[in-house]
């Protein structure tokens, strides 16, 4: 983590000095703080029953216990560097990705410099 | 001035002539604490020392906990033995100051509603009034509470005089004589299908019911017993904390408990300022999905975005679903905030104290008449279709602000299971005696993974902590529910994570000496997931119902043992009983008379995953293999594990090199943000998906489809067909072609 | 009479001797490798006290009874032995699952309530221990599928292919037919005849416990198998050092059914907390001798406050769910609240209410409180007792531990007067006023709970911290007396020398008494009187088994009834051990409802919804001897010497007040002692506070009375 990091989920952090979103695990330079984290990222789509496989035949049932594809798909978020999955959305088809993360970098560096908001649990 | 004074003779007139009472927006909308009165002012002047407010708050408290294991101990509904209840005081101006530690916590931030309505209409009123000795019930959800299975009763304290504060209970009771047995009909299409729909009225005097009230709602629902021991459990538990009320009064004055009760609400609010205020500001958004109404399948956006700033958090859910004027599953506002409040009470901050001014510094954004904020037209009985994935949306969200924020009382989680796997049932039990209720299991909802660990195995149901899953041999003593198989732990269908959700189980339910007997059902994601991971990890999969029909299993276990199967997927892959049907279905199972010995099947959903599957210990993998909770697909297909199928031993080498490869594949087929969003958004919601809620622009709402939509500030309430007509016009069409064809 | 009574607890081995009308009480540290050793010193103390040997005393003894809080050692330690469990096909899941709550069983309610936090407890049987084998029986103990004889052996094989040390055999609706079982274990007895694998236990669930209820029953079951092995041990070597010692006799073993038994007779699961329920049972014995009809027993210790009830009326309070460490089981227990408040209860400043707060966290006896100067920093109980003056820093626990007062000062100043804004005086009077709310709270909720009034109740404090909290908590429920007992530090070993050899045996029936839907009346009586007949004649069994004379056996009917399908089981005395006559039954409809008015209140009982009896209990027991009690009725006008006066604080009053210090040897049977005072025992201290008064009684007994 660099000097005036903030970790903000398991796998992103930002630099306060340089206001840039980093990966928490190979330190990849993903992006601007100011902007989406994923729009640093790499994305994938992927048919939800590569994941949740039917257990039921697919062939007798309608209902197997995987996601419908025609009615969800997982989209899937991985640092360009080091290939971690950040991140993913269950969206129907086509459905805009979700700006999951917007934080006032202003307020976070402030509050920082006054030495509050330091972790105590996870992270 | 004379125009003023016209206008007030209008308002006059208009004042007297109501046709009728409805629920008044001003009591229901707002979820924020009465003004401190003048006579509040004074008692807090008056009693002001800390330590000795926390004794009187303490003695309070003991009360509150003493009548919850009252209503436990007397209550007769299922929901009262596994504490789908809670006790409280509410203060002179009607807020839920002080609950009991136990029970369902949703009921904290919304029984106020129709305390506020008792004082602002019937306590003036000259043929109503609130008088010592009085007893106020209610349970219709659009003047407060959940949902209309849910009875509260409430008492006035008085002394000398003065009204101090309410004592009550509200109980999950179950049957209320709706359309459909049990108290939640999913059948239910419009208000009027709801069973019993109690606005909050005096039902009796000088602390006794009056036997003509009584008798009336005895007769008004399918189990008359459960509805006069549900009442009189309630009365007493709110008796018994009036006198320990008046014992306060009498040690510490009047004013003690005035200035406790207000004093604790203050307090509270404040703490969860202070509390707030250490997470970053910003906005977190989630987009969720429901995948039906109960009815049929259909996706119904639940657009969720929180907007924290200081000590205030803004949850905006506009730009969600229209309403569902023939379905059950809309939401009363109150109730969405009741059930939110559950996200902060119990999963955020669950040291802090029960009561309603946790979310005093969290406000709402909806549409009206969207399914979260429904008009008092619609049905509202299975509300939980849609504030369940609205408190998932919330709990997935949260955790983008809780992870990096200064306080924390608890762990970061993804989200919990989400929804109510369980049977409701009808019908004659095996004494001859007509019963209809819901089965305590449902409350056996996966954990969801935490940031440092796995989620616990079907451990509790969102609302409420110690539930209990119950004991089969308890449950077919009353009623003929037996379960071939009560709970087992399903294999394959939770979500995997660095760390996983906990895993639900299946259960497999038939009928045994009974007349007449049905099943209900009602859960959605059987299309989409109802509940999601975080932060890289997975939902849990999706969770179909299952039937045999056409089989009696114990003739199975006389004369063919060697047919019988413990899992769902054996039964329904290998249908083993000849003849028999077997079919699957979304969860939304309205009221099905079934014949003894035919099978029923549904599973508990798991937690969500948390982090990256790629970075689960492979240990963890190869334990969770050996218990058979993940097959060797999943190990080696998910979690990019290589381990010996008899052993479970690993190889740790091999392991490695396949999920360095599995990184790899992942850089290669992943693109970059912009040329990805280029080839995946499009302007609509796919064809032939029944699609409901905005899509790129908030304001903009579906109707079901893409040529189908209306403002999100005028929505036009939807319509759906009925479910049966649906299919029997696709049946039409096909047996029309089948004709066409047949002619040649 | 000549009775030696142990009751071995965490720290101390108490020991109580009856000899000839004397009673000695002696105490040793307990030794947990061998607890014989401990044992035999407390008793040797206590021989040397009448300066006979310790073989004299035992080759002449009547009994020697024994209660013990251990047992759950095993548990705590995880080294019990690998069981596995044979089950119906389809209830794998069941003990796993722990019926969802169960990861908040035996936690506090803090502990409860944390969701995201919630973790069960590492399984005793983990999943590949559990085995399902195709059968069942239904709800009415109809066979729906046969037991299959290979599909058994199969199951078997694989967990002794694991390591299986034990079998639990637990099948559904088998305390309704327990054929199943049975068969069971004579399938694997036959696969595995004892001289193949040793003695390889078998514990049938319906034999230890025998309601309803498929997975608190399995949880019994597992316990006793997974204790069974420590247990036996224990009591063996316990056995093999009293007959070396001349003790020929069998031993007697304390249950927490407040009854006791030879070992042969009893499953480990009884064995556990069978110390505090020795207390309690001395505490009725008492309010007998005492003519005191309702008593309220309290004893205080280090880190935990137990509470139990004696009533006038003769209710037995059971908890028939207890759970043990973390475990919910089915077998019976008498009924004890635990609270876990006692003299290390770390106190606080608790910034949303802007109040002192104390508990429930423990600083236990290590570190222990920061008075204690073993690396304790935070402030508790102990620590605001001596800044108050209470305690004495030099005779503490007979000056076995030197207390540091500027150690408690600076953590109460740190900790609690500092944040909050309070002098340290004041800041620890807050702390003490909090524990005795705190307290009294608990007490309150459970007498009232109960449906009780606690104000028509006296107080019976014992215990190490009890005497100093007495008359705080007493005061704040509205108590004026309080009790405290002879041999107070000894008065669960003085419990266990007063017990019944007793065994309850019950059964889970589905018996309408009223039928609401159809409104008849109980008429065919055979199913009640054939169950208790039943239940009569196992009893008796057990009590022949141990030698007992047949003509000496009483018994005694309880019946767990309810109302409608209501979850308040009554456990009611049944007056009538057969049903004859349509009287009968209405006797028993009006014991329960005079008993349901009580708890819940007049005119909530709902016969109408219907009544039924759930469980029929079976107390079998055999008579004892009792030890002499006696109330003295001295007075004695003579005003005892204080050993010194020092100034002390109290919560309701602004300034300190000179209190006189006496040595309890100076304070003589009949004397009365008016507030403020302080009595120094060695291992306790007595503080009566302004505006009580101290009488004393026989035996280290005393009254504390709240000034008219």
């Amino acid at each position: 983590m660099a000097k005036h990091s903030v970790a903000i989920t398991e796998y992103l952090e930002i630099d306060l000095d340089a206001e840039r979103w980093h990966c928490r695990r190979c330190g990849h330079d993903i992006g601007s703080a100011r902007s989406p984290y994923k729009e640093g990222l790499l994305v994938y789509e992927r048919d939800p029953r590569e994941i949740h496989r039917p257990i039921l035949d697919p062939d007798k049932y309608e209902f197997t216990y995987a996601p419908d594809p025609s009615w969800c798909r997982i989209i899937e978020f991985y640092c360009p560097s080091c290939g971690t999955m950040m991140e993913n959305e269950y969206l129907p088809p086509g459905h805009p990705l979700t700006n999951d993360i917007e934080l006032d970098i202003d307020k976070l560096k402030q509050r920082h410099a006054q030495g509050e908001g330091k972790s105590d649990a996870a992270g | 001035m004379g125009g003023d004074k016209e206008k007030s003779v209008i308002e006059k007139f208009l004042e007297d002539n109501v046709l009728f009472l409805g629920p008044d927006p001003e009591i229901m909308e707002s979820h924020k604490m009465a003004p401190i009165s003048e006579r509040e002012e004074k008692a807090m002047a008056g009693f002001s020392n800390a330590d000795q407010i926390n004794l009187v708050r303490h003695k309070l408290q003991t009360a509150c906990n003493e009548s919850f294991d009252m209503v436990e101990q007397m209550g007769a509904a299922p929901g009262a033995k596994w504490g789908d209840l809670i006790s409280g005081v509410w203060t002179m101006h009607g807020d839920l100051a002080m609950a009991s530690m136990g029970g369902v916590l949703i009921f904290s931030v919304l029984t106020q509603h129709p305390v506020k309505f008792i004082l602002k209409y019937w306590k003036d009123d000259p043929t109503v009034g609130i008088r010592p000795g009085d007893i106020f019930m209610h349970n219709d959800a659009r003047y407060g509470n959940i949902h209309n299975t849910d009875q509260s009763l409430i008492i006035p304290v008085f002394h000398e005089g003065e009204l101090i504060c309410f004592t009550g209970a509200i109980v999950h009771e179950g049957e209320n004589g709706a359309c459909e047995p049990g108290g939640m009909p999913s059948a239910a299409e419009s208000p009027f299908d709801e069973g019993l729909k109690m606005s909050p009225f005096k039902v009796g005097e000088n602390y006794e019911f009056r036997r003509d009230i009584m008798t009336f709602l005895q007769n008004s629902v399918r189990e008359p017993k459960l509805q006069l021991e549900g009442m009189k459990s309630k009365l007493f538990a709110a008796m018994r904390m009036e006198v320990r009320v008046r014992d306060a009064i009498a040690e510490y004055g009047v004013d003690a408990v005035v200035a406790t009760l207000r004093k604790t609400l203050v307090d509270t609010e404040q703490e969860t300022r202070r509390r707030l205020s250490t997470w970053p500001d910003g906005t977190v958004r989630t987009n969720l999905f429901a995948d039906g109404t109960l009815r049929e399948n259909c996706l119904i956006k639940i657009r969720c975005e929180l907007e924290k700033r200081g000590d205030e958090l803004i949850i905006d859910f506009r730009g969600s679903s229209p309403e569902f004027l023939n379905r059950a599953n809309n939401t009363v506002l109150a109730s969405l905030k009741g059930m939110l409040a559950q996200e902060f009470l119990s999963f955020v901050w669950p040291d802090l104290p029960r009561n309603q001014a946790v979310f005093a510094p969290i406000s709402l954004r909806t549409d009206r008449r969207s399914a979260l904020h429904c008009s008092p037209d619609a049905p509202n009985a299975q509300s939980m279709m849609t504030f369940f994935p609205s408190f998932t949306a919330v709990q997935i969200g949260v955790p983008k602000f809780l992870y990096s924020a200064g306080h924390r009382a608890t762990d970061v989680i993804a989200g919990w299971y989400n929804m109510i796997v369980t049977f409701l049932y009808g019908g004659v039990n095996q004494y001859g005696e007509l019963v209809g209720n819901v089965c305590a299991d449902l409350n056996g909802m996966g954990g969801a993974a935490r940031w440092n660990r796995d989620g616990e195995h079907s451990i509790a149901p969102i609302f409420a902590p110690m539930a209990d899953i119950g004991e089969q041999e308890l449950i077919e003593e009353e009623v003929p529910l037996m379960k071939i198989v009560p709970h087992k732990l399903m294999r394959d269908a939770n979500g995997y994570g660095k760390f996983r959700g906990g895993h639900g189980y299946q259960q497999i339910a038939t009928m045994k000496d009974s007349s007449m007997w049905g099943y209900m059902c009602c859960s959605i994601g059987s299309k989409f997931p109802s509940t999601m991971g975080i932060f890289g990890g997975y939902a849990p999969g999706c969770y179909p119902l299952c039937k045999v029909k056409g089989v009696n299993v114990f003739e199975e276990m006389k004369d063919h043992r060697d047919l019988l199967r413990f899992t769902v997927e054996e039964i329904m892959n290998e249908q083993p009983f000849k003849g028999a049907k077997y079919s699957t279905h979304h969860m939304g199972l309205q009221l099905e008379f079934a014949q003894p010995g035919e099978l029923y099947m549904i599973t508990q959903g798991s937690g969500g995953g948390y982090g990256d599957v790629l970075e689960r210990e492979p240990e963890a993998v190869s334990r969770e293999y050996l218990d058979d909770l993940i097959s060797m697909n999943t190990v080696t297909n998910i979690y990019h594990v290589v381990l010996d199928a008899e052993s479970g031993a690993v190889d740790v080498a091999a392991t490695t090199a396949k999920r360095e490869a599995e990184r790899a594949k992942r850089k290669k087929l992943g693109k970059p943000y912009k040329e990805f969003v280029k080839g995946w958004e499009t302007e609509h919601p796919p064809e032939g998906v029944p699609y409901y809620g905005s899509w790129k622009d908030r304001s903009l709402i579906y109707r079901g489809s893409k040529d189908d939509t209306c403002p999100a500030d005028n929505i036009v309430a939807v319509m759906m067909r009925d479910p049966k007509d649906v299919r029997i016009e696709k049946l039409e069409a096909e047996l029309a072609a089948a004709r066409a064809q047949a002619k040649g | 009479m000549r009775r030696v009574s142990v009751d071995i607890g965490g720290t101390f081995t108490d020991c109580f001797l009856a000899y000839d009308g004397k009673y000695i009480e002696a105490k040793a540290l307990t030794t947990h490798h061998n607890l014989a050793s401990g044992f035999m010193e407390a008793l040797g103390n206590a021989c040397g006290e009448l300066n006979l040997s310790v073989r004299d005393v035992l080759s002449s003894v009547d009994a020697v009874r024994y209660a013990t809080t251990l047992g759950t050692n095993a548990l705590i330690e995880r080294n019990g032995p690998r069981v596995g469990l044979v089950t119906t096909a389809g209830y794998e899941s069941s003990v796993p699952l722990m019926r969802a709550r169960g990861y908040g069983d035996g936690l506090d309610h803090a502990g409860q309530t944390d969701l995201p936090g919630a973790d069960r407890p590492v399984p005793l049987v983990p999943i590949p221990m559990i085995v399902g084998i195709m059968e069942r029986i239904d709800y009415k103990g109809a066979v729906c599928m046969e037991v299959d004889d290979e599909d058994v052996r199969k199951a078997v094989r694989k967990l002794v292919d694991q390591g299986c040390q034990a079998f639990v055999v637990a099948l559904v609706n088998a305390v309704v037919n327990p054929a199943h079982e049975k068969e069971v274990e004579r399938i694997i007895l036959n696969e595995y005849p004892t001289h193949v694998l040793g003695a390889l236990p078998i514990v049938l669930s319906h034999r230890v416990a025998g309601r309803k209820a498929e997975y608190s029953r399995t949880m019994s079951a597992i316990l006793d198998a997974y204790l069974h092995d420590q247990m036996y041990h224990g009591m063996s070597t316990l056995e093999v050092a009293l007959r070396a010692n001349g003790y020929s006799r069998p031993m007697l073993l304390v249950h927490n059914t407040s009854g006791m038994a030879q070992l042969n007779s009893t499953h480990s699961l009884q064995t556990i907390h069978s110390g505090p329920v020795a207390g309690l049972e001395a505490t009725g014995y008492l309010a007998g001798q005492f003519k005191e009809p309702n008593v309220i027993a309290t004893d205080m210790g280090g880190t935990s406050f137990d509470i139990g009830l004696v009533t006038s009326d003769g209710v037995k309070f059971y908890d028939f769910n207890p759970v043990i460490d973390r475990w919910l089981v089915s077998t019976p227990m008498t009924y004890l609240h635990t609270l876990g408040a006692g003299g290390g209860s770390i106190a606080r400043y608790d910034r949303l209410w802007g109040a002192v707060e104390v508990g429930p966290e423990s600083a236990g006896s290590d570190p222990g409180p920061a008075c204690y100067a073993r690396g304790g920093k935070l402030p508790t109980t102990t620590d605001a007792n001596l800044v108050l003056g209470y305690l004495d820093e030099e005779n503490y626990a007979g000056g076995t531990i030197k207390l540091n007062r500027r150690r408690a000062e600076r953590a109460i100043e740190e900790y609690v007067a500092k944040p909050a804004g309070l002098s340290l005086i004041d800041a620890a009077k807050a702390i003490k006023r909090k524990v005795d709310a705190n307290m009294a709270s608990a007490i309150f909720k459970e007498v009232a709970v109960k449906g009780y009034n606690p104000k028509d109740f006296v107080i019976l404090s014992y215990g190490g911290g009890g005497p100093i909290h007495a008359c705080g908590y007493a005061a704040e429920i509205g108590v004026a007396k309080v009790l405290i007992p002879p041999f107070s530090s000894v008065f669960s070993a003085l419990g266990a020398g007063n017990m019944n050899q007793l065994h309850i045996h019950e059964k889970s029936l589905y018996l309408m008494l009223y039928d609401a839907t159809f409104r008849t009346v109980l008429s065919d009586y055979t199913t009640f009187n054939e169950t208790v007949v039943e239940l009569e004649e196992r009893g008796r069994e057990d009590l022949i088994r141990q030698n007992v004379p047949v003509e000496k056996i009483q018994t005694r009917v309880e019946l767990d009834m309810r109302y409608g399908n209501q979850l308040a089981q009554i456990s009611v005395t049944s007056p009538i051990a057969r049903l004859t006559t349509p009287h009968d039954i209405i006797t028993l409809l009006d014991r329960f409802s005079t008993n349901y008015a009580q708890r819940f209140g007049e005119g909530s009982q709902a016969p109408e919804a219907g009544v039924r009896i759930n469980v029929i209990r079976v107390v079998s027991f055999v008579e004892h001897d009792k030890l002499s009690l006696e109330r003295s009725t001295a007075s004695d006008a003579a005003k005892p010497v204080a050993r010194s006066e020092r100034p002390c604080h109290f919560p309701q009053l602004a300034e300190p007040m000179m209190t006189p210090v006496y040595d309890h040897t100076a304070v003589t049977d009949g004397m009365t002692v008016p507030g403020p005072a302080l009595i120094e025992t060695p291992r306790t201290t007595y503080l009566v506070e302004p505006g009580w008064t101290l009488t004393m009684g026989l035996l280290g007994s005393a009254v504390m009375v709240k000034n008219a």
